[in-house]
């Protein structure tokens, strides 16, 4: 026979029990939104990384993609996703309404590159500005590696970049500006290095018909970020999910096929110069 | 050259020459509908897919999206399309209403925004097209002496022209298909051929071999004699069945008249000969009668000396020899006699007894025969001659046949004897004065059965006939 005190701990054990389970299934799901900064169009990896933070979160995790960064940054701002991996130039542009969650280690560090590639036949051009009235495929009007950074080496030259080429398009992600130029439809892009090099290890032979004429400085990594509804807990939450994937065996196939050695939680000051670029060319809100 | 050449060439090769061009001529025709339903069937292909295209090409074109325009119009290039179908598109360009190059499956070669002209003389050529044509409907351009077809298709949003889609198919693209198709039609037309040529060369000999062998018969007519042409001729109710028939009649008709001209001869010759006979024998009997006279008379009234009695019996005899052999030649069938009736033909039996018996010979005897009003003496001397002959010509423990019978009409004398045939040339002389076939015979005995027979008015004939020989004489009976 059971004494009060017995039973009342396995009543509580059981409504515990019961209550993770019910709110481990009925539970919303966790809205993340993923754009272009990564190669968008591999699915299983995604599927798998969903897994993963569902596994770890204990709740459902959805993922939701887009071909433009503004829809991710409209949906966030509109509360209809809860966390979203997003390039350094829109976090900085709404960085009052979002916070860091994570970011990024790529190559041990939470930076990258902005690259200028030509198709492989063109070997004349050395740099950016050899590429006048050519024709010129940008990322995204929200990227920061394929769209500020050329148009902002190009205005600190005195150059107008809105005339300097003959043409120019966006491509929906740096993947696609790597393809451009790599079938020859774009004479030149500014891309995302991860991107690329991720591209090199694993489709080489689009990179391969490219040549990377300069590698920008280092900016900040493109951060994932939480929206203005969520709560501080479940984006630590996320954080240290995110965080320990670093230091765990089962994630490191994971991390190998994302072409990232881990996550950190990220210094919002790393994307300053990222700041600083746009207000300098008051080009926050520029579609040609 | 070939008019002269056999009928059982010129038959089976007019057969083959036929045949050959009818299955040319058929194989012709469906590579020729083979290759109308492949340029068809990319025609009604590449208008679908512009069909498709030019709509979805819409909002990417209004948006300026030239990424998006860009992944449509190389759609069709992915690898599995590629290995779907022969019949693909080389080259898809989008261009403007300035004839401008938006955009181009193969960007390397269509550069953005150069105009199209640039891009080779054939599309400066479709260029040229495109102005003259700016109907809003899709079209076919099959220009001459361009290595592609062109299918157009106008990109319409909301009736405003945006541009044009441009697809280019290579000609030599549905080559592999017409010749794979070709090759199948080229083996069938093999096949056909190959198992046509044989039963036509089969046919055609069979339907020359009758002329063949008509022909190599009648060419025969003239170097053999009629008797000799056995010809095994194709019998048929169709025309050379006919011919053949007709040519069987006429060369039985040839016989006929041929042995009919040589009984003629033979005839004429015997009569010939009987007749210069008859009056070379009355020229020497006259004289003769003379000699014998003198002769005579000297020898009974003479007072001749031995030597001179001699000479003169020598002299005698020998002209009683040319008498003798010259009454034999003169036949003489108006001589009167009792008639001849069945006791002549028991004396005939006795006279010829013993030669069979000499011979040991088997007569058979077979006479049915009352008195008929015919020369006794004449009659006798027939079978006699005919008897004796039979005895002599048959060889030991042969036959002899003897038949004698008769009618209102006529008296038929049948004499057979088994042995040796008489040899086809001697058959021909057989009934000539002075003709031995036996050592001792005078050659006149068949010569007066003959003369006697046909001074009667009757017949008398000679025959093989397997393994005797027979005479038969005919004589009409006087009524």
């Amino acid at each position: 026979m059971l004494n009060r005190r017995q039973l009342l701990l396995y009543i509580a054990a059981t409504t515990l029990a019961s209550h993770r389970m019910v709110r481990a299934d009925e539970q919303a799901p966790v809205r993340i939104g993923i754009t272009p900064v990564f190669q968008t169009e591999r699915t299983s990896l995604i599927r798998d990384w969903r897994d993963y933070l569902e596994r770890h979160l204990e709740r459902p995790v959805q993922f939701e993609q887009s071909n433009t960064y503004r829809d991710i940054i409209n949906n966030l701002l509109a509360r209809r996703l809860d966390f979203a991996w997003i390039c350094g130039l829109p976090y900085v542009t709404n960085r009052s309404r979002l916070q860091l969650t994570a970011v990024p280690l790529f190559q041990g560090k939470p930076l990258y590159r902005s690259y200028l590639i030509v198709p492989i036949r063109d070997t004349a051009t050395n740099t950016l500005t050899d590429l006048r009235d050519r024709v010129f495929a940008y990322a995204d009007p929200d990227s920061n590696s394929g769209f500020l950074v050329p148009r902002f080496q190009l205005i600190q030259q005195g150059i107008d970049p809105d005339t300097f080429f003959r043409k120019t398009f966006f491509t929906s992600g740096h993947r696609n500006a790597i393809e451009a130029v790599s079938v020859g439809l774009a004479g030149g892009a500014h891309v995302d290095g991860y991107v690329w090099e991720s591209m090199q290890r694993f489709n080489p032979e689009i990179t391969r018909a490219t040549r990377v004429v300069t590698r920008s400085r280092e900016f900040g990594f493109p951060p994932l970020v939480a929206g203005p509804t969520v709560s501080a807990t479940l984006n630590s939450q996320m954080g240290d999910v995110l965080l320990g994937m670093g230091s765990d065996p089962t994630a490191a196939s994971l991390l190998d096929r994302l072409n990232l050695d881990g996550f950190t939680s990220g210094d919002p000051a790393a994307y300053e110069d990222i700041a600083e670029m746009a207000h300098t060319i008051g080009a926050f809100r520029h579609v040609p | 050259m070939f008019r002269d050449l056999s009928f059982r060439y010129k038959i089976p090769l007019r057969g083959t020459v036929l045949i050959l061009i009818t299955s040319f001529a058929i194989t012709a025709a469906l590579i020729f509908r083979a290759y109308d339903d492949l340029k068809q069937d990319l025609i009604a292909n590449a208008e679908g897919l512009a069909g498709v295209m030019a709509h979805t090409l819409v909002p990417a074109i209004l948006k300026d999206d030239i990424w998006h325009a860009f992944e449509i119009v190389r759609t069709p290039f992915s690898a599995a399309a590629l290995t779907r179908s022969s019949l693909q598109a080389q080259n898809i360009l989008i261009i403007n209403n300035d004839n401008n190059i938006y955009v181009a499956s193969d960007p390397e070669r269509f550069q953005m925004h150069s105009p199209l002209t640039t891009a080779g003389a054939e599309f400066a050529l479709l260029e040229q097209q495109l102005r003259q044509n700016s109907d809003a409907t899709s079209q076919v351009l099959d220009l001459p002496q361009t290595e592609h077809l062109y299918v157009t298709t106008p990109i319409i949003s909301d009736k405003v022209r945006l541009g044009t889609l441009v697809i280019s198919y290579p000609r030599e693209g549905f080559t592999p298909r017409f010749v794979r198709f070709a090759g199948r039609a080229a083996i069938a037309t093999l096949i056909v051929l190959g198992a046509l040529l044989p039963l036509s060369w089969y046919w055609g000999t069979r339907l020359a071999d009758p002329l063949v062998k008509l022909a190599g018969c009648l060419g025969r007519i003239g170097r053999e004699s009629p008797d000799n042409l056995h010809c095994d001729l194709y019998e048929s109710k169709d025309e050379i069945g006919q011919v053949g028939t007709r040519f069987k009649a006429m060369l039985h008709e040839l016989q006929i008249k041929q042995s009919l001209e040589q009984q003629v001869i033979a005839t004429e010759r015997l009569a010939a000969v009987g007749q210069l006979t008859a009056s070379i024998a009355h020229e020497i009997n006259n004289p003769l009668g003379g000699m014998l006279n003198t002769i005579s008379t000297q020898k009974r009234y003479g007072h001749n000396d031995a030597m001179t009695d001699k000479t003169l019996a020598l002299l005698e005899r020998g002209l009683l020899q040319i008498k003798d052999t010259v009454s034999a030649l003169l036949v003489e069938a108006r001589q009167s006699s009792r008639d001849f009736g069945p006791e002549d033909m028991d004396d005939i039996r006795t006279l010829i007894t013993p030669d069979i018996q000499r011979q040991q010979a088997k007569l058979k005897w077979d006479v049915r025969v009352g008195t008929v009003p015919l020369s006794a003496s004449l009659i006798r001397q027939i079978l006699i001659n005919l008897l004796l002959n039979a005895v002599k010509a048959t060889p030991s423990r042969g036959r002899v046949f003897c038949r004698v019978t008769t009618d209102t009409r006529k008296l038929v004398l049948h004499i057979c004897n088994s042995g040796e045939p008489i040899p086809e040339k001697q058959m021909s002389h057989l009934f000539e004065p002075f003709v031995h076939y036996r050592a001792d015979g005078n050659g006149l005995g068949l010569w007066v059965c003959y003369q006697i027979v046909t001074q009667l008015g009757g017949t008398i004939e000679a025959a093989n006939r397997d393994d005797e020989t027979c005479f038969t004489a005919t004589i009409p009976i006087p009524s």
